[in-house]
């Protein structure tokens, strides 16, 4: 991966206008969902995914190669977001899903509309995690970095952003305490 | 172990991160502890759940313009003319690029008195004697006006003219939120705004010095001039 990366930026910085094309074909969903899992809002995350290949474009050129193309990325995406959080613009969690019609409320409907409240309180406990803890555990999760890696994404040491995830993944848990009894 | 002292634990437990013998302490008291047990189950739900949280599928035309978006907007930036670079900012640019905390704290530094000796007369108290606002030239002295330099230190002694209105990178300020909207118009100084409302972002992406450029010269010799008389250390 790193090296198909590698070669992608020799073969922009060699010209090939095609090359960037193919980088963000290849980056873009998990870009939009980095960018949507931390503003949760659809509209902020494409326009902080064109935001974040437009700074890459412009500074391809200057990607030292010290890290991964992804943590390269993720930390361009990850400070968009951090910025965009901390002018103050929140989003507040919708739910897409149709709540059943009262006459049909057979025993499948009321397992999805539970599954829907479980998935809604989900959203909104997340909602509420300071944002540096919300990066640190979206990272973690459903990047699957290292807290290494994290760490060198949010500018701070491996051990803070360990506490970071840890405090999020805690404060979820508090907020859904009667999960316990479903498990 | 107690189970007060086992949560984090079942956190790195979970993560794979526990040394071998804290991971037979924790193993072994979970398997005496029910409520512990329970617990690290409820953890590794929690997680599976997060995990597999979707994120809602965009409308079908979503990816097909995502590109040609982006395209479009390189193509307006590469059209737009770009200011030549001059000595001076070179040097600049070289001295900030190693610096961006000192030059948050710098912009900081400079705004806060900017605001403190200019912004009284706008504050709620001076509205009586607000400024009417006037063309950017007549501020700037660029029809000749003989005074290059609008800056700070011609109002050192803390008073201004009532008829003089407070001016950031070209805009006049009539009230304090605009004074934050124009210091977000300093793309680099994005921090300055932050700072003001108490928070902290570092930006290790941005290049501060990038936004100098949509300065005309006599705006960035004015911010210039200020900040070399600040007095600042790396703390």
């Amino acid at each position: 991966m790193r090296e198909a990366d590698f070669e992608l930026i020799d073969r922009f910085l060699q010209g090939d206008g095609t090359a960037f094309d193919d980088l963000v074909r290849k980056r873009q969903r998990e870009v939009y969902n980095l960018a949507y899992r931390m503003t949760r809002n659809a509209d902020d995350a494409r326009d902080i995914a064109q935001e974040a290949f437009l700074q890459v474009y412009r500074n391809l050129s200057r990607f030292d190669r010290r890290s991964s193309l992804s943590t390269w990325v993720y930390r361009i995406v990850v400070n968009l977001c951090l910025n965009h959080l901390s002018r103050g613009s929140r989003s507040l969690h919708v739910s897409v899903d149709q709540h059943p019609d009262p006459a049909d409320l057979s025993e499948g409907s009321l397992a999805r509309l539970e599954e829907r409240e479980r998935a809604d309180a989900l959203a909104r406990a997340i909602d509420t995690l300071p944002p540096q803890q919300r990066a640190s555990l979206t990272l973690r999760v459903h990047q699957h970095l290292a807290h290494r890696e994290i760490a060198e994404i949010l500018g701070v040491s491996e051990a803070t952003a360990k506490v970071h995830y840890f405090h999020a993944v805690q404060a979820l848990r508090r907020k859904l305490a009667d999960w316990r009894e479903d498990t | 172990m107690r189970c007060a002292d086992i949560e984090f634990k079942l956190l790195e437990l979970i993560e794979g991160g526990l040394p071998s013998d804290q991971r037979s302490e924790v193993l072994s008291h979970l398997d005496g502890c029910a409520v512990c047990t329970a617990e690290c189950a409820a953890y590794r739900t929690l997680l599976t759940r997060v995990e597999i949280e979707p994120v809602p599928e965009p409308p079908p035309s979503f990816w097909d313009e995502f590109l040609p978006a982006l395209k479009s907007r390189i193509r307006q930036e590469a059209d737009r003319p770009k200011p030549t670079p001059v000595r001076w900012l070179t040097n600049v640019r070289s001295w900030f690029a190693f610096r961006p905390r000192l030059v948050a704290g710098l912009a900081v530094a400079a705004v806060s008195i900017f605001v403190i000796v200019r912004l009284p007369d706008v504050l709620p108290g001076g509205a009586g004697r607000r400024a009417a606002p006037v063309t950017i030239e007549r501020v700037t002295g660029r029809n000749g006006g003989g005074d290059n330099m609008p800056a700070v230190s011609r109002l050192g002694n803390g008073s201004r003219h009532l008829d003089e209105p407070l001016m950031v990178a070209g805009e006049v300020v009539e009230e304090p939120a605009v004074l934050v909207a124009a210091i977000q118009r300093l793309g680099w100084a994005d921090e300055i705004a932050d700072r003001l409302e108490g928070a902290w972002i570092q930006r290790r992406e941005a290049d501060p010095t990038d936004s100098l450029n949509s300065l005309d010269e006599k705006e960035r010799q004015f911010l210039l001039n200020h900040m070399n008389q600040l007095t600042w250390s790396e703390s």
